[in-house]
Parts: C-alpha cells; structure tokens; sequence
C-alpha cells in the first residue's frame, strides 16, 4: 500500500488530476467513437453500399477521437492555438512531401462519394478491364480477365474516362456487317429479325434493329444491334455471327469484300502523237 | 390423359421416358444414382402426352443429361408442377382496343416448369422448364424487369383456346374505366405469383388477374382474382404478396407505350 502512496499522492495534485481527466476524455471519447460507429452501420446499412458505409463509419470515428484528443490536451494545459497552427505547417509540409498520396486519397474519397462503380462490377479503365476488387482510399484493385491483379491509383480513376460494363442488366451488341451491293437490304432485314426471333437469349424487347450505316469499299454497311441479358450477353455475342453467317449463307447473301477495279487504258495511236 | 404427374415408384435399376408437349424427359434409376435426361424442341404448342413406363437408359446425345448421387437408395420420384419463375410480357398477335366502360377477359397460356424430386423429403433434382421460353425485358433499360415474352391471340373464350398438357391458362381481365379506348400492344403476367390449380378434367390453370384503367386514365391497377372454382391447388405461387392486390401503377404495365428504345 506505502508502494502505491506516492501515485495517491501525484492524483491529489492538480497537474495529477488533469492528467486523469485527461485520461478519461480520451477512454469516453474511444468508447463513444466505437457506439457511435456501431449505431451508425445499423442506421445506414440498408441506405448506403459498403464503401459509403465504411466512410461514414471512420469519419465519425476520427470525428469524435479528435475532439477528445483536443478535449484531453485542454486538461493537461496545452495552448491548441499554437499546436493547430504547428499542425498546419506540418500538413504543408507533408502535402508538398507527399502531393501524390494526398491527391490519391482525396480523389479516393470522391470516388467513394460518386460510386461509379462498386466491389465485383466489371469496369473498363483505358485499355484495362477487370472486375473491382476493393476500392481503397489510395487505389482500386482490379482482376483483369486474363486473373492478373492491377493496382489503380484513384487519382488515374478520377482523371480518366471509367465504363462500368455491368452497371445496367441489359446491354446491347452491335454486329457491323458488310453486304455485297447486289444484294437488298430489306431481304437482309428479314433474315437477321428471324435470326434474332430465333435466338433464346436475344431479347425480344428491345428490339433488335438493323440500321443501315453507309456504303464503303467493301460493301454496303449495316449494323445489327441485339440486346440480351448482361449474364446472357457473352453467350450472345458468341453465337450470334455464326448464326447470322449460316442464315445470310443459306440465302444465298455475299458478303461484300474489298474490291478495287483498274480500268487499262489504250495507248495514245501514231496519228494521234503526230 | 394418363397420369403424369405425381409420385411414380422406381426399382432399382428403372427408367422410364415422358413426352410432354415439346418436352422429352428421361428419368434413371441406377442404384443410388439417378440421371435426368432433357430436351425441349421448338414447338411451344405441342400437344403430345405420353409416359413410357420402359425404356432404355439414354444414350441420346440430343439430351442433356445431369447425374445425382446419393449416399442411400431413393425409391420415389415426386414430379411437381410450377408455373414459371419470371414473370411474363405478353404480346398480343394484333394489338387488341378495349373501349371506354369496357370489362374483357381474355385467356392466355404459359409454359409449366416440372420440379423433380426423389424421396420422402422430396429433395430437388432439377426443375426442367417443359418448354424455355425466350427472354425479354419490361420497362426501361436501366431499371426494367428481365421477363419471359409470350405471344398470345388475346382469345375471349377458352374454347377456342389451344390448350396443350404443359400449359396453364390465365384469365386475364382487362377493366376501362377511363374515357379514351385502351389499346394494349403487351401485358405483364406476374406468373410468379399466381398459385396453378387443376380442374376436374385435368386442365391446369390459375386465378385470374385482373387489370383496371381508372376513369382518371394513366394509372393501371393490378388484381390477384380468386382461386378457380371446383378446382384443386396443385403448386403454392413462387412469390407471394402481402394482401393478394399489386398496385403496379405505371403506364406501361398495361398498354404498348413501353420506354424501351434502341
């Protein structure tokens, strides 16, 4: 007991004794950052998705540890006017130190706020496409098709143009087609809306549509858009020119290749050069 | 119309073969294992019935075939019916008008799903659609409803209805309340929540729904109608509603202004 007398002793003193509410500031603020962000995932877990709930959750957290850190520093005497302007100068410097990170984190937390896409949609970066792994506040992580695992900074996500390919349950493909112009285009119609009639996984609502885009060297343009399921959409795409081939094929439609035609023209006659 | 739905006992080594409309079903028996075999030709119509109590194991490579494994020997087999597990959009032949103050019913059929299970417990196999009906979307293509499309005469007398064994056949009343004739391109058939009944003389079929146009126009209502009379329950709906009524208030349940576009 003699032992414990001399901490009797420091408590009984005023610098003691801030020092243990300073204590307590800080253990009440921890518990009620962690009530709160306990209250906070039952109030918003069925409104927000996992990343807007996890931003939520660690800005009240950091929110609330804060202030009683600053409540805690109060106690014990600390001048918060020159520790906040310590800490501005330390964050300049850190922000010039580490802009990078700094532009990855804020560009993080946009993209945590405009959810363009979500963990398991299948996105489309530049030449990248993969499936989300985790959206972090520094870089997104995506497995690509071929399963190789890419790191892309937020800052890349936010500058450049993202196509989230699994956004909307439906999607479109569009088959470009060149016909030999000999052939009819309103024949041609015909055929490729009895393909897509009988193909079970192209949608009949939409419409499928064979809209005509111009004549080239090769033939006469049409593109035959086709909608179908995003789980069906693969499948779909696959089989679909076979069968437009085989049908196009049984009726007897070219497809038009490139053609080039030379003309030979006669040398100038003797009277003609005299 | 022989019985093919039910329980059917399987010795040992069994196998036995049904055609019901298009669909071609082959169910084996070998000791513990069973193996379905399936296939469902292009012919949504199709009116043929037959059970073959013999048959030989299939080796046909036309049918799709799934093997299951048990630890112990199953001796039942349990062929249910269920109606479909999407709803339907149905497309009228020839768009149909129904004018101001009008009630119609007209009759239109689906295709039946069978749910396959063995044993006391009826545990599942499969559930083989009797024929796969192509898909289609309802509603907008960023917030719709993936559905199955069927086309229908829109026939007003169940007569003149073809019904074929794998069908079942949905009243759908059409009511007009508002002042400007309705003219309906598609419906949706919400089939997922309708309960499939059989009649005395072995018809399947399912209570009505009911759509009504108010007098203000715009809104149409939707209505679960009451289970068929001297009917028994044969399959529970997939989905059940809260109150037996679906207020579907948007234009384009009813009618052919659906937001779709290419």
């Amino acid at each position: 007991m003699d032992a414990l007398q001399p901490i009797f002793d420091f408590v009984g003193t005023e610098r003691g004794f801030a020092l243990l509410r300073a204590a307590a500031f800080l253990v009440l603020g921890w518990v009620l950052a962690r009530a709160a962000t306990g209250l906070l995932t039952r109030l918003f877990k069925n409104i927000l998705d996992t990343q807007r709930l996890f931003l939520v959750r660690r800005s009240a957290f950091y929110a609330i540890i804060l202030l009683a850190l600053f409540s805690a520093l109060l106690e014990l005497g600390f001048n918060l006017g020159v520790l906040l302007g310590a800490a501005g100068i330390l964050t300049v410097a850190v922000g010039f130190a580490a802009q990078t990170s700094a532009s990855n984190i804020i560009s993080g937390l946009f993209l945590i706020g405009e959810a363009p896409f979500s963990i398991g949609d299948l996105i489309k970066v530049g030449e990248l496409t993969g499936e989300v792994l985790s959206i972090d506040l520094l870089s997104v992580k995506l497995r690509t098709l071929d399963n190789l695992f890419v790191r892309v900074p937020n800052e890349s996500l936010i500058k450049s143009n993202v196509t989230n390919l699994t956004r909307f349950p439906i999607r479109r493909f569009d088959l470009q087609l060149w016909l030999d112009y000999k052939e009819d285009l309103v024949q041609v119609g015909r055929i490729l809306e009895a393909v897509a009639d009988e193909c079970k996984f192209c949608l009949d609502e939409p419409k499928p549509q064979v809209i005509f885009q111009g004549f080239g060297e090769s033939g006469q343009n049409v593109q035959f858009s086709v909608w179908a399921a995003r789980a069906n959409w693969l499948t779909m795409r696959n089989a679909l020119p076979a069968k437009v081939l085989q049908a196009l094929a049984q009726e007897n439609i070219e497809i038009g290749l490139p053609q080039r035609r030379y003309s030979q023209v006669a040398p100038p006659s003797e009277q003609t050069r005299n | 119309m022989p019985q093919w739905w039910g329980e059917f006992e399987f010795a040992a080594s069994e196998c036995r073969a049904w055609q019901i409309g298009p669909l071609r079903l082959v169910v084996h028996r070998d000791g513990n294992d069973w193996l379905l075999a399936s296939n469902s030709a292009e012919a949504p119509l199709a009116t043929a019935l037959e059970v073959h109590q013999v048959c030989d194991a299939p080796e046909d490579d036309d049918l799709a075939k799934t093997r299951f494994a048990f630890d112990a020997p199953q001796t039942r087999l349990n062929v249910s019916l269920r109606l479909a597990d999407r709803a339907f959009s149905v497309r009228a032949d020839h768009p149909v008008s129904v004018p101001s103050g009008q009630a119609v019913t007209f009759f239109v059929t689906t295709p039946l799903w069978l749910r396959l299970g063995v044993g006391s417990r009826d545990i599942l196999l499969d559930e083989i659609a009797t024929y796969q009906p192509s898909d289609t979307w309802f509603g907008s293509p960023v917030s719709g409803e993936l559905c199955y499309a069927a086309r229908t005469r829109a026939k007003s007398r169940m007569g003149d209805l073809p019904r074929p064994p794998h069908r079942a056949t949905t009243p759908v009343k059409v009511i007009n309340k508002a002042v400007e004739t309705l003219r309906i391109e598609q419906l949706k058939l919400p089939v997922p929540n309708l309960a499939l009944y059989c009649d005395v003389d072995g018809n399947l079929l399912t209570p009505a729904v009911e759509f009504t146009r108010s007098a203000a126009g715009g809104a149409a209502s939707m209505r679960l109608g009451q289970a068929p009379a001297n009917a028994q329950r044969v399959s529970e709906p997939r989905l059940r509603l809260r109150d037996n009524r679906v207020l579907q208030v948007f234009d384009w349940v009813l009618g052919g202004n659906t937001p779709v576009s290419g």
